[in-house]
């Protein structure tokens, strides 16, 4: 009893309770599943990491929920540039209305890009007009470029012309005025403004990107072109001269180049520039022009049986090219345009790539090129391209939600399993017995405190003094036969004063001891409260987490069913999308094929009239040696 | 007389003719480009209709990812940024958490300037226990003066049941090695 009421026991009781606790959180699973949410400075870093890379999709799946400007104007862009015209409008039109008067001007210039797109000269002209006192400088060149185009395509060049001259050098400046030089090409019958024009995009141009030095390319071709229009052949081959060889426009640049010559008369060189151009695919424009006019030249410096060879070449490379065209445009009929260009293919053979003759072989990339350089086919090949990424992205979520789906069930079937081991019955008996164990301590210590109890409270060295002194006692009781009567007496006088002493020591510790003890067992009761609190928290959870994670699989089934039905969405719109982009191939192809043909009767009836000719010029030379003979 | 008239008669009949055939073929001509566009913009209006909500799918499925395998008790996530001036060019990253190879990434040109340009890369994400955890990155790239640089740093941050995220930011130096900083935002 004297140990049941210490502060030492009590202590006991309570480590035990601790330790019994601490098994009881260990068990519970407190999942915090909710994650939180990304820091403001870190999502927007994410959303242009992909917008910098031009992966649209991903930077608005990224896009973080802000209202700030600038990642409204992002997001706008990403948007806008993912074919998402509509919501990036609303978004741009929202942010024209805001204080920012650099981002409102930045928005005027998009929805002015926008309606331009759209071929709405007049709104174009509205919002550029609206974006031009505010725009960042370095956006300035970009919106003169398109105002610039807006006055071209309302047949206004001259205004285009002065808006033109505020620009600086740069990219959009050249692009400027090359576009002005082919609207100035097409108006006019003398060519002079139109390769000042270029001249001057050639000046501005800093061909410092690919993109730019095909731009001088395009340019110094085209200023060829014009020149040799007006029989300036010098001019021409100068302009030519500077196109590079493994740019995709040298086959018409060679072409070109071998007009200028015959158009001086020097035939050979001619036929040296064209028969350059016959390495090139015959698809590429200028290369057929070629093979038609190297006979030509033959010709002309009178050789007419390298004629007829060339003739009878071209004959046989434009047959071999029709049914090429035929092969794929049955290819294109049966599996979709899709699948032969931009997917694998029963054509993507590798003799298609490996083959060095070109001429009678064209590869697939040169009807990749010709599909491609088609605005509208591009367009389309773009969607498509942008279908297909969504199908596979919607495949690939249908696959991982299968295994969520999977896992959520092993969880669940898991988690009925261990919480049937988890016994929180005997814990809560376990916690009942601690508290009666308390109530009991409370009620001896305040007996204890009644009835003056020293040996009750006392702990530690005064404990253990009082059990020694009985133990002394109980020993010299059994040596009281041993001893003299005046030694018993003499050593009893003294354990009673030893007991004595011990007792004043456990008086001026008692009180102590009594406020020790009483906030000991205040603290096991809150303890005790707050153990029996967690035990209640934790079956809680354990009833709720079954529901918790059927919860999330009811969610995973749902959007397996949404992945499902967009999937098929997709499916079916690619499909549409596709017959599309076919049947618009297929034109195109077929297009190509009647110029092939007209090719290939062009050369016939040439090498005819050639024919033709050479027998009249063979009958009059043995008509005159038999006249002479006849002499 | 009659003949006249009738043949004044006859001249707007054919006129009539003529115009209704042409009538008739540009209605034809028309309808047939006019169907064309109008198939190709119901096709991009769909289009854009189901690119829209395949996005908001998406961003859902994210979240749900981010909460059935990433839960926040357990979540860690590490992001890269780049604050320089061409001062260098950084080719790759290792990094370890508690010794053990977390992930490594191997930069292209067009990252290193999405990285240059604001962007900031989600490097590593994962599942760690609560408590103390060491974090090691190691860069290799090439810095001030063509130098090629490894360097390695280590981070010991505490884990909560929280979601854990740190940013490594690259930054110039007045070196000819970059500088690293470790920002802990939860």
């Amino acid at each position: 009893m004297t140990k049941l009421l210490s502060p030492h026991y009590m202590a006991g009781v309570f480590a035990v309770l601790i330790s019994f606790a601490s098994v009881a959180k260990d068990t519970v699973l407190v999942n915090n599943t909710a994650t939180s949410p990304l820091p403001e400075r870190l999502a927007k870093g994410m959303m242009l990491f992909e917008l910098h890379q031009d992966n649209f999709f991903d930077a608005i799946v990224r896009s973080p929920n802000l209202s700030s400007d600038l990642v409204v104007f992002d997001l706008a862009h990403s948007e806008f540039s993912f074919g998402l015209t509509e919501q990036a409008k609303i978004r741009y039109k929202k942010l024209s209305q805001t204080s920012n008067s650099k981002t409102k001007a930045a928005s005027y210039f998009q929805l002015g890009v926008m309606a331009y797109q759209q071929s709405d000269w007049g709104s174009a002209l509205q919002w550029f007009k609206k974006a031009e006192k505010n725009i960042d400088k370095k956006q300035l060149p970009e919106l003169l470029y398109y105002k610039a185009n807006v006055y071209i395509h309302l047949d206004k060049q001259s205004t285009a012309a002065q808006i033109l001259g505020q620009m600086n050098p740069g990219s959009w400046a050249a692009y400027a005025y090359y576009n002005l030089a082919m609207s100035y090409a097409a108006m006019d019958s003398e060519p002079t403004r139109s390769i000042i024009s270029l001249r001057v995009a050639e000046a501005l141009n800093p061909k410092d990107t690919a993109p730019l030095v095909e731009l001088k390319d395009q340019t110094s071709l085209s200023a060829g072109y014009l020149a040799v229009q007006v029989e300036d052949y010098d001019k021409a081959l100068s302009f030519l001269n500077q196109v590079r060889v493994d740019s995709d426009l040298a086959p018409k640049a060679l072409y070109m180049h071998g007009v200028a010559n015959a158009g001086k008369e020097q035939y050979r060189a001619a036929i040296q520039s064209w028969y350059r151009v016959k390495k090139y695919p015959l698809i590429d424009q200028g290369v057929a022009d070629a093979f038609l006019a190297i006979p030509y030249a033959y010709d002309k410096e009178g050789y007419s049986s390298k004629a007829i060879s060339t003739y009878l070449e071209a004959i046989s490379v434009f047959d071999k090219e029709t049914r090429n065209i035929d092969k794929v445009i049955q290819a294109v009929t049966e599996k979709g345009a899709s699948h032969v260009f931009f997917e694998s293919s029963s054509l993507d053979d590798i003799e298609w790539f490996l083959s060095d003759s070109i001429a009678t072989n064209t590869p697939k990339v040169a009807y990749f090129k010709l599909i491609m350089s088609d605005s509208r086919l591009h367009a389309l090949a773009k969607q498509s391209i942008e279908l297909e990424m969504l199908y596979q992205n919607l495949l690939l979520w249908e696959y991982n939600l299968s295994i969520y789906d999977d896992m959520l069930r092993d969880r669940i079937r898991g988690y009925k399993q261990r919480t049937k081991k988890i016994n929180t019955a005997k814990r809560k008996k376990q916690i009942a017995h601690i508290s009666v164990e308390t109530k009991r301590l409370e009620h001896e210590l305040s007996e204890a405190g009644n009835g003056q109890n020293l040996l009750a409270v006392s702990a530690g060295r005064t404990l253990r003094r009082f059990e020694s002194v009985d133990a002394l006692t109980k020993r010299l009781e059994g040596l009281r036969t041993t001893l003299t009567p005046r030694q018993f007496q003499d050593l009893n006088v003294r354990l009673t004063r030893l007991q004595g002493l011990v007792k004043w020591e456990a008086k001026e510790q008692y009180e102590r001891n009594v406020r020790l003890s009483k906030e000991t067992l205040v603290s096991l009761n809150k303890e005790i409260e707050r153990y029996e609190q967690g035990l209640k928290k934790f079956e809680l959870l354990i009833s709720r987490g079954p529901k918790k994670l059927e919860t999330l699989k009811s969610r995973v089934s749902s959007f397996k069913a949404t992945v499902k039905k967009r999937k098929s969405d997709v499916h079916r719109i690619r499909a549409e999308q596709n017959k599309m982009l076919t049947e618009q191939v297929i034109e195109l192809l077929s297009n190509k094929k009647s110029e092939f043909v007209a090719h290939h009767e062009t050369a016939q009836q040439r090498l005819a009239h050639l024919y033709e000719f050479v027998a009249m010029t063979q009958y009059s030379i043995k008509n005159k040696a038999s006249k002479g003979g006849g002499k | 007389m009659t003949l006249l008239l009738e043949q004044k008669q006859k001249i707007p009949q054919t006129q009539i003719i003529i115009l209704s055939l042409l009538t008739v073929c540009l209605l034809v001509f028309g309808t047939g480009l006019s169907s064309a566009y109008a198939a190709e913009q119901s096709i991009q209006s769909k289009a854009q209709k189901l690119k829209a909500d395949v996005v908001e799918l998406n961003r859902a499925l994210f979240e749900l990812e981010e909460e059935l395998l990433y839960p926040a008790d357990t979540q860690v996530a590490l992001f890269l940024s780049v604050k320089t001036k061409n001062k260098f060019l950084l080719d790759s990253v290792e990094i370890k958490i508690d010794g053990k190879i977390a992930t490594t990434y191997l930069y292209t040109e067009s990252e290193i300037k999405a990285l240059e340009q604001g962007g900031i890369q989600r490097l590593y994400m994962g599942n760690i226990s609560s408590g103390p955890h060491k974090l090691t990155a190691v860069f290799n790239g090439q810095g001030a003066n063509d130098h090629y640089f490894r360097k390695d740093k280590t981070f010991n941050f505490e884990k909560s049941n929280r979601s854990k995220f740190i940013e490594i930011g690259l930054s110039d130096s007045t070196g000819v090695e970059p500088e690293f900083k470790f920002t802990e935002w939860h």
